[in-house]
C-alpha cells in the first residue's frame, strides 16, 4: 500500500464532510449528496479492507506509519502526529470501514437537512478511524473528544423521542470520560516524558514503553483514571446509563456507528493503555486487580441481560444487550495474568475479537431494527407480530443476527465468547466463579433474543388495535441497496464464525506483542 | 530625564491620548453619528501598529531586559506583547462599535474618548514596574469605565455605574493597603528593590521573622484587589449585574481587555516584585482563588437565561482557569525545561481573548438583529443569521475546550502545568468544571441550530459586515492555532522568559 494511506483514511471523510458543508448550496450536491456519500464511504471501505489484508503478518509490529514530528515541538511539551496500525487496531480499522458504508446505506431515508447530516456522518467516520490509528496519546485524545460534536448534532437533530436530552446526556458522560483520559495522559507524560505510545525503532522514537516510571503520582491512580474513562465509554455498570438513551433516540445509522464503533473505543483503550502500556509500567497493578475486574465484568453481563429481558422497545432492547456484551470485554480483560502463568492469551484475544464481532452483530441488528421501524413506524414490541409474512428477508437476517448474538457455533459471536470463557476460567477460583456466572449471560441472551424475535417477527400477527394493523398490507421487504449492506454484515459474521483465523491471526500478533515488545 | 528614545517607546500611549482629545473635538463639530467611533478606531490602529513594530524591533534586537523609563515603566517583550494584544482587542471592539453602538448610546464622542483613555491606562499597566505607577494606571483604567457605564441611557445604567464605582474604590483601597504593607517592610515601591528584600528574607523561617509574613500579606491584598479587574474570587460579585446592565460594547471591553490588563499586572507583581522563592506560600492562595472562581462561575452559569449574564459567569470561570496556571508556577519549573505554569497562563490569556472576543462580538451582532439577549430568543438563529451563528458556535466550542480549537490547547497546557506541579486536585476540579460548562455552552448551540423558531415572520436579517470580517479572522485564528499551537507557544515562551 502507498504511504500516507492511514492519514488518507482519517482525513478523506473529514475533508469531504467539510466540503459538503461549505458547498451546501451547490445544485449537484443538493440532488446527489447521498450518492456522493455512498461513493466516499465505499472508497473508504474498500481501502480499509485492502489495508487490513496487506498488513504483513510475518513482519508484525506497527505498519503503515505516517509521521509528522513538529506538531507541538517543544522540549517541555512534545506531541507528534503519528499514526500506524498493529494487530490490535487493524481489525478495528476494518470494522470502521465496513460499518461506515453500511451506516450511509441506512441513512437513505433521511429527509431533513440532508447535507448537514452527511457532513457530520462522514466527519464522524474519519475521527473514529483516527482514534484507532493514533500512536500518540495527545493525538488520540484529540480524536477522542472531536467525535463528540458530530455525535451531538446527529442525535439531537435527526433523533427521535427525547433526542435533546439523550444527546446532552451522551455529551456530558463522554466529556467526563475525556476529562479523566486527559488527566491520565498528562500524568503519563510527566512520568515518562513522552506522548508517543511505543518505541518505533525505524523512526528513532522513544515511547513510553522504554521509560523509567518515576513521579509523585502513584501509578495505580493513573491506571484507575484511564480505567474509569474507558469504562464510561464501554459502558460498564454503573456508568452505563447514557447508552440506552442515546441508542434509543439516535437515528439508525448513528446507532450502528455508536454500537458498532464508538463503544469499541472504550474496549480498545482498555487493551491499548490499561493492558499494553501498563504492562510495562507496573504489571502488578493489573494482576492484583484482575479478580475484581472479573467480578464487575460478570455482574455487568448478568445485570445488562436482566435489564434487556424487560425491554419492550426493539431498539432499547438491543441497546441494553450491548451493556451485557461489553461485560464480556471486561471479563476477558481480567485474564491478563494468563501469559505469565500459562504463556497463552486466549482471554485477551477473545476480548479483542469480541470487539470486532459485537460491532458487526449489533451493527446488523440495529440496521434491521431501523429498517423495520421505517416500515412499521413503531418499535413497541406488543404492537408488532407476524412480520415474517411481509418481510421474510428482514426476519431471516434478524434471526441470523440473533443467533450470532447469543453465541451459536458457526457464527462469530460464539468464537469470541468461547475464547473469553476459556481464557478466564483457568485463572483461579474467583475467575472461575465469575466465568460460570457470566456463562448464564448466554442463556439469558438466548431468552431475550429469541423471545423478542418470536414476539416481533413471528407469532400470531398484529393485534387489531395496533397501529401497524392498518398498514400491514403495504409492508415491503428489503430493496437492493439495503440487501447489500445487510449481506456485507452477515457475510462478515458467517465468515469469521466459520474461519475465525481471518481475524484472530492478526489479533494474536497484536496481543502477543504486548508481552514481547 | 525623558529622552527622545523614551518618547518613541511610549508612542502607543501617546497616540491614544492624542486620539482621545481628537475624538472629543471632532464630536463637537461633526453631525455624523459614527464619526467618533471611526476616529477612535483609527487612533487605536495607529497605536496597535506602533506597539507591534516596537515588539518586532525588540525581538530582533534580542534585548532581554527591554528599556526602562525613569525606572517606573519597563518596555520589554512581555509588556509589548500584552500591549499589542490589548490594543488589537480594543481595535476589534471599536471597529465593530462603528455600526453597532448607534442604538444604545446618545453621546458617542465622550464614550470613545473615555474608551481610549481607559485603554491607555491598561497599556501603561502592562509595563508598570513600580507600585504607585501601577496603582495610578489601574485607576486610569477603571475611572473612565464608570463614565462609560453611566452614558448608557437606560434604566439600569446609574445603578450599574454606582455598583462599579463602589467596588472599584474598595478594591483600590485594598491595593493601596497592600502597597503600604510592602513599602513598610521593604522601604521601596520599585519592583526590583522589593525583590532583593524578598531574597534576603526568603531563607528565614516563617514565624521567626514577621517581615516575611507582612510582605506575603501585602502581596495577598494586592492580588485580592487586582482580582476585581480580572473578575475572579474574591471580588466578583459585581460582574453579573454590571455585565448585564452595561452597553454590550462595554461588557465586551470589561470581559476581554480589562482582564488581560489585570492579569498582566498580577503576573508582573508575582514574578518581578514578590520573589519566586515565596511562590509556595502564595500558590496556595491562588489555587483557592482559582477553585472558587471556576466552581462558582460554572455552577451559576448553568441556569441563566440572559446570554450576557451567562457570559459574565463564564468569564469568572475562565479567570479561574488562568489562575490555575499561575498557581502552578513552582520555582524549579521556571528554571528547568519543565512546562511552566506561567507560560500556559499567558497562552490561555491569548486563547481566551481571541475566543471570547469572537463569541461576544457575534452575540452583539446577533442580539442586535433579533432584539433580545434572552437565550430562548436564539431559537432558529442558525437559519436566520447562518454565518454569524456558525462563528459563534465555533467560539463556544473553543470556550468549552473541544479539540481542534485554541481553547482546547489552552486548557491542555493549563491542566498539564497543574499536574506537573503536583496540583492534581486543582487539575481535577478544573477539568470537571469544564465538563459542567459543556451544558450551558452547548445549550446555546442547541437553541441556534436544533430548535425551530417559534415565530415564522418573513423578516430578512443581515448581520453587521465589520463584525463578520473581524469574527472571521478570530475564527481562523481559533482553528489555526488550535491545530498548530506551536507558533503562538514559541512567542509566549520567549515573552515569559523576561520575567525570570
Amino acid at each position: 500500500m502507498p504511504g500516507g494511506i492511514l492519514s488518507f483514511l482519517i482525513f478523506f471523510p473529514i475533508i469531504s464532510g467539510i466540503l459538503i458543508g461549505i458547498f451546501s448550496e451547490n445544485k449537484f450536491l443538493k440532488i446527489n449528496v447521498k450518492k456522493v456519500s455512498l461513493l466516499i464511504t465505499g472508497i473508504q471501505m474498500i481501502l480499509s479492507i485492502l489495508v487490513y489484508f496487506s498488513y504483513d503478518k510475518a513482519l508484525g509490529g506497527f505498519q503503515f506509519i505516517d509521521y509528522f514530528d513538529s506538531w507541538i515541538p517543544f522540549e517541555a511539551f512534545t506531541a507528534r502526529y503519528i499514526v500506524g496500525i498493529d494487530g490490535l487496531s487493524a481489525p478495528l480499522i476494518l470494522l470502521t470501514g465496513i460499518l461506515g458504508f453500511c451506516s450511509v446505506i441506512a441513512s437513505m431515508n433521511i429527509q431533513v437537512r440532508q447535507k448537514e447530516y452527511f457532513m457530520w456522518l462522514l466527519a464522524l467516520q474519519g475521527v473514529v478511524t483516527g482514534v484507532f490509528a493514533s500512536l500518540d496519546l495527545l493525538l488520540l485524545f484529540v480524536f477522542w473528544e472531536a467525535e463528540l460534536i458530530p455525535m451531538y448534532f446527529l442525535i439531537s437533530i435527526w433523533g427521535s423521542g427525547r433526542a435533546h436530552y439523550s444527546a446532552m446526556k451522551f455529551l456530558i458522560f463522554t466529556l467526563t470520560s475525556g476529562a479523566l483520559l486527559l488527566i491520565g495522559i498528562v500524568s503519563l507524560y510527566f512520568a515518562t516524558g513522552t506522548f508517543t505510545m511505543f518505541d518505533i525503532a525505524e523512526l528513532g522514537l522513544n515511547g513510553i514503553v522504554n521509560s523509567n516510571f518515576s513521579i509523585a503520582i502513584p501509578a495505580v491512580f493513573i491506571f484507575f483514571v484511564f480505567f474509569i474513562g474507558f469504562a464510561i465509554k464501554l459502558p460498564l455498570f454503573p456508568v452505563h446509563s447514557w447508552l440506552p438513551d442515546a441508542h434509543t433516540d439516535a437515528p439508525t445509522a448513528v446507532s450502528i456507528m455508536l454500537a458498532g464503533v464508538l463503544l469499541k473505543m472504550g474496549g480498545y483503550g482498555l487493551l491499548r493503555i490499561n493492558v499494553d502500556i501498563f504492562n510495562y509500567i507496573d504489571p502488578s497493578i493489573l494482576t492484583g486487580l484482575a479478580p475484581y475486574f472479573a467480578i464487575i465484568g460478570a455482574f455487568s453481563v448478568i445485570y445488562g441481560a436482566l435489564l434487556t429481558i424487560q425491554q419492550t422497545d426493539l431498539k432499547r432492547l438491543i441497546a441494553f444487550s450491548s451493556v451485557s456484551h461489553m461485560g464480556y470485554v471486561v471479563l476477558g480483560f481480567s485474564s491478563y495474568g494468563a501469559f505469565a502463568s500459562f504463556g497463552s492469551t486466549e482471554g485477551l484475544g477473545g476480548t479483542a475479537l469480541q470487539l470486532f464481532t459485537h460491532g458487526t452483530i449489533t451493527g446488523l441488528a440495529f440496521l434491521l431494527v431501523g429498517l423495520t421501524y421505517e416500515r412499521t413506524h413503531t418499535r413497541y414490541i406488543p404492537h408488532l407480530g407476524g412480520l415474517v409474512n411481509k418481510m421474510p428477508l428482514i426476519t431471516t437476517f434478524f434471526v441470523i443476527a440473533g443467533f450470532a448474538s447469543l453465541g451459536l457455533p458457526g457464527l462469530s459471536g460464539f468464537v469470541a465468547e468461547l475464547m473469553i470463557f476459556i481464557g478466564t476460567f483457568r485463572m483461579g477460583s474467583l475467575w472461575a466463579i465469575s466465568t460460570v456466572v457470566a456463562v448464564f449471560g448466554v442463556v439469558l441472551a438466548a431468552a431475550y433474543t429469541l423471545w423478542m424475535i418470536q414476539r416481533a417477527y413471528f407469532g400470531e400477527g398484529v393485534k387489531q388495535d395496533s397501529p401497524v394493523a392498518k398498514i400491514f398490507d403495504q409492508l415491503d421487504d428489503l430493496n437492493k441497496l439495503e440487501l447489500l449492506s445487510v449481506l456485507i454484515l452477515t457475510a462478515t459474521i458467517v465468515v469469521v464464525g466459520i474461519y475465525p483465523a481471518i481475524i484472530t491471526d492478526v489479533l494474536n500478533i497484536g496481543i502477543g506483542e504486548i508481552f514481547t515488545r | 530625564m525623558i529622552t527622545l528614545n523614551d518618547i518613541l517607546l511610549l508612542s502607543p500611549e501617546i497616540a491614544l491620548v492624542i486620539g482621545a482629545f481628537v475624538v472629543i473635538i471632532v464630536d463637537l463639530f461633526s453631525s455624523k453619528k459614527s464619526f467618533s467611533a471611526i476616529f477612535a478606531s483609527v487612533f487605536l490602529a495607529i497605536s496597535a501598529m506602533l506597539s507591534i513594530v516596537l515588539t518586532t524591533n525588540l525581538i530582533s534586537y534580542n534585548d532581554p531586559s527591554g528599556s526602562s523609563i525613569i525606572n517606573v515603566l519597563s518596555i520589554d517583550k512581555y509588556s509589548l506583547f500584552l500591549k499589542s494584544l490589548i490594543l488589537v482587542s480594543g481595535l476589534s471592539i471599536s471597529v465593530c462599535g462603528i455600526n453597532l453602538l448607534s442604538k444604545e448610546l446618545k453621546s458617542k464622542g465622550e464614550f470613545w474618548a473615555l474608551f481610549l483613555i481607559s485603554i491607555t491606562g491598561m497599556t501603561l499597566l502592562t509595563s508598570a514596574t513600580e507600585m504607585i505607577t501601577a496603582w495610578v494606571a489601574l485607576e486610569l483604567t477603571s475611572l473612565p469605565v464608570i463614565g462609560m457605564l453611566a452614558l448608557n441611557q437606560k434604566k439600569y445604567s446609574l445603578e450599574v455605574s454606582l455598583k462599579y464605582l463602589i467596588l472599584s474604590a474598595t478594591s483600590s483601597a485594598i491595593i493601596l493597603m497592600g502597597i503600604a504593607y510592602i513599602y513598610g517592610v521593604s522601604g521601596s515601591t520599585f519592583f526590583s528593590e522589593i525583590s532583593t528584600i524578598d531574597t534576603a528574607l526568603s531563607g528565614k523561617f516563617f514565624f521567626k521573622d514577621p517581615s516575611n509574613i507582612l510582605i506575603l500579606f501585602g502581596a495577598l491584598l494586592l492580588i485580592s484587589g487586582a482580582s476585581f479587574k480580572i473578575a475572579s474570587f474574591p471580588f466578583f460579585s459585581w460582574v453579573p449585574d454590571v455585565y448585564q446592565g452595561a452597553p454590550t460594547i462595554v461588557t465586551i471591553y470589561l470581559s476581554v481587555v480589562s482582564k488581560i490588563a489585570g492579569l498582566s499586572i498580577i503576573i508582573r507583581i508575582l514574578f518581578d516584585a514578590i520573589n519566586s522563592s515565596m511562590i509556595s506560600e502564595w500558590a496556595v492562595y491562588l489555587s483557592i482563588m482559582a477553585a472558587v472562581s471556576m466552581t462558582f462561575g460554572n455552577i451559576m452559569a448553568l441556569r441563566q437565561s440572559n446570554i450576557k449574564r451567562l457570559f459574565a459567569y463564564s468569564t469568572i470561570a475562565h479567570a479561574g482557569y488562568i489562575l490555575i496556571g499561575l498557581a502552578s508556577s513552582e520555582p524549579d519549573s521556571l528554571n528547568s525545561s519543565n512546562f511552566a505554569g506561567i507560560q500556559s497562563s499567558v497562552f490561555y490569556i491569548v486563547a481566551y481573548a481571541i475566543t471570547n472576543l469572537t463569541a461576544f462580538l457575534s452575540i452583539l451582532s446577533i442580539s442586535r438583529e433579533i432584539n433580545s439577549f434572552n437565550i430562548e430568543k436564539y431559537k432558529g438563529v442558525g437559519i436566520k443569521l447562518r454565518f454569524q451563528s456558525i462563528i459563534l458556535s465555533i467560539s463556544l466550542i473553543s470556550l468549552l475546550g473541544i479539540p481542534a480549537t485554541i481553547g482546547f490547547m489552552g486548557k491542555a497546557f493549563i491542566f498539564s502545568s497543574a499536574i506537573s506541579n503536583n496540583l492534581m486536585w486543582l487539575a481535577l476540579i478544573g477539568i470537571l468544571n469544564s465538563v459542567i460548562s459543556a451544558y450551558y455552552y452547548i445549550r446555546i448551540i442547541k437553541f441556534m441550530f436544533i430548535d425551530t423558531p417559534e415565530d415564522q415572520e418573513p423578516k430578512s436579517y443581515s448581520s453587521d459586515l465589520n463584525t463578520k470580517i473581524i469574527t472571521s479572522f478570530g475564527t481562523i485564528l481559533i482553528l489555526m492555532l488550535g491545530l498548530a499551537p506551536s507558533m503562538l507557544l514559541g512567542i509566549v515562551e520567549s515573552v515569559v522568559n523576561i520575567l525570570q
